[in-house]
Formats: structure tokens, sequence, C-alpha cells
């Protein structure tokens, strides 16, 4: 049984582990090519 | 409550209902099964086959899962308002689907776009916003099961509290892609869900229905 200090500590290694899985992509593709090239452009705008 | 009233409350009131429910279950397999043709023209190389099926993704995959996720949000507040238990187990099936569906609609956004799977999945803000509303569901898919909420205790409703984070992620997704206009749509699909989640507007409604003595089915 998981003391309450090491439940917390569970529920926050997810809760940090969701919001770095969340960032990640945006942040490693606005390192790649900056925010000029972070249109907001739907890519299926047919027109 | 009775264990009798328990035991009612937790059983569908008809036989359709079962039925019902199983449907609503299996629902989400149709959108996956409609992509099947586009996904065999894409493994077999046909020309320009990438953009319709990251199109039909998108369209199949990504609106199945908004509504799959307001039917897991609508869950708690259908027994809010009704006094139900029994159809509490869809709250997990529809938050399992619309993992699913969103994983596999990011998937098929990085394996068909043209200039890579990191452009293909936050190429642009909403994109982005799409790809981070799917993974800040990992943790809440992992947990999503018995063991998790016995571990994590208190915890474990903390940690779904970021379904909400979902939500919000999803309403920038969708205004980003569609304009200002999805706004309305998404207001009557995660309104009264959210509206019912408001402790003050909870009590006031089971206030009422205890008030009014609705028995519970």
């Amino acid at each position: 049984m998981l003391t309450i200090r090491a439940r917390r500590a569970v529920a926050a290694a997810f809760i940090a582990i969701g919001v770095l899985l969340a960032a990640a992509p945006a942040a490693v593709e606005l390192h790649a090519h900056g925010w000029d090239s972070w249109t907001v452009a739907p890519p299926f705008d047919d027109t | 409550m009775t264990t009798t009233q328990i035991r009612e409350s937790s059983a569908p009131p008809r036989v359709w209902w079962r039925y019902a429910v199983w449907a609503a279950r299996l629902l989400p397999v149709a959108a996956i099964a409609t992509l099947l043709p586009g996904a065999a023209a894409f493994l077999a190389g046909d020309p320009g086959s990438a953009f319709a099926l990251a199109k039909q993704a998108n369209d199949a995959l990504g609106v199945t899962a908004v509504f799959t996720l307001a039917g897991t949000l609508a869950v708690g507040p259908v027994g809010t308002v009704t006094g139900w238990r029994w159809h509490l187990i869809l709250g997990r099936d529809l938050g399992l689907w619309t993992f699913c569906l969103a994983m596999l609609d990011l998937f098929i956004a990085a394996v068909t776009a043209p200039a890579g799977w990191l452009d293909g999945i936050a190429g642009t803000a909403f994109l982005a916003a799409g790809a981070a509303a799917t993974l800040v569901m990992v943790p809440l898919a992992v947990t999503s099961n018995r063991l998790s909420m016995h571990l994590l205790g208190g915890f474990w409703k903390v940690l779904h509290k970021m379904v909400y984070l979902v939500v919000g992620l999803v309403i920038v997704h969708l205004v980003l892609l569609i304009g200002p206009g999805a706004l309305g749509p998404l207001a009557v699909l995660f309104g009264p869900s959210l509206a019912l989640r408001v402790p003050a507007v909870r009590r006031a409604v089971v206030r009422r229905r205890k008030a009014r003595n609705v028995p519970a089915c």
C-alpha cells in the first residue's frame, strides 16, 4: 500500500509526463523552424 | 440509499437499454472501419492517397473523438440529473475510445505528412493543439483502470481533472481549424456537461431531484 506522499508523487509525475508530452511536439517544431514557419492555416484548405 | 436501491439504480432500466449501451461502446469502431479503403490505398502507394487519408482521418477520427470526449464528460452529469449509476462504465469506455481515435488520427497525420512526421503533428498551431490534446491523454489512458484507482486513491480524481485541459486544447484546435464559428456547436456539446460539474449547480440539481423524489431507474 502506498503512503499518501507516494500517491501524491505518482499523481504529480503522471501530470508532469502529460504536460511534457503535450508540449514536446510544438516545442521541437518551434525550436527547429521558429515562429515564422508556424502558420495557422489549415492544411486541407484547397482554395 | 438501501442496497436494493443501489442494485436497482445500477442496472439498465430496460433490456433495450442494454443493447443501446453496447452499441454506444462499439460505435467508434465504425469510424475506424471507414478508413480501411483509404489506408489500403496509402499502403499500396497510390498517388494522392496520403492527402486523401489524412483528410479522411481528420473527418472521421477527429470528429468521432470530439463526440466521444463529449460523451465521456456527459456521463457524470447524466448521473447527477437522473440518479443513474449503471451507465458510469461508459465514462471509461468512451474516454479510452477518445484516446485511441485521437492517437490513430495523430499517427495518420504523422505518417502521411509530406514534410516529415513532426510537421504532420505540429507544423501549424492547430495541429500542435490537437497533438497536445492527444498526448495529454496518455497518463489518463494509462491510469484508466481499477489498479490505478486503488493505488492513487483520492489523487486519481485530481489526475483525471486533466480532462478539462484536454477539452480546452480541443476547443483551441477546432477554433484554429474551423474559425470562431466552431464555438457555437462546441458550447452545445460541452456546455451543459461542464455547467453541471460546477459544484453549486450539481448540488442544486441533486437537491431538486431528491425533492421531487424521482425514483432512480
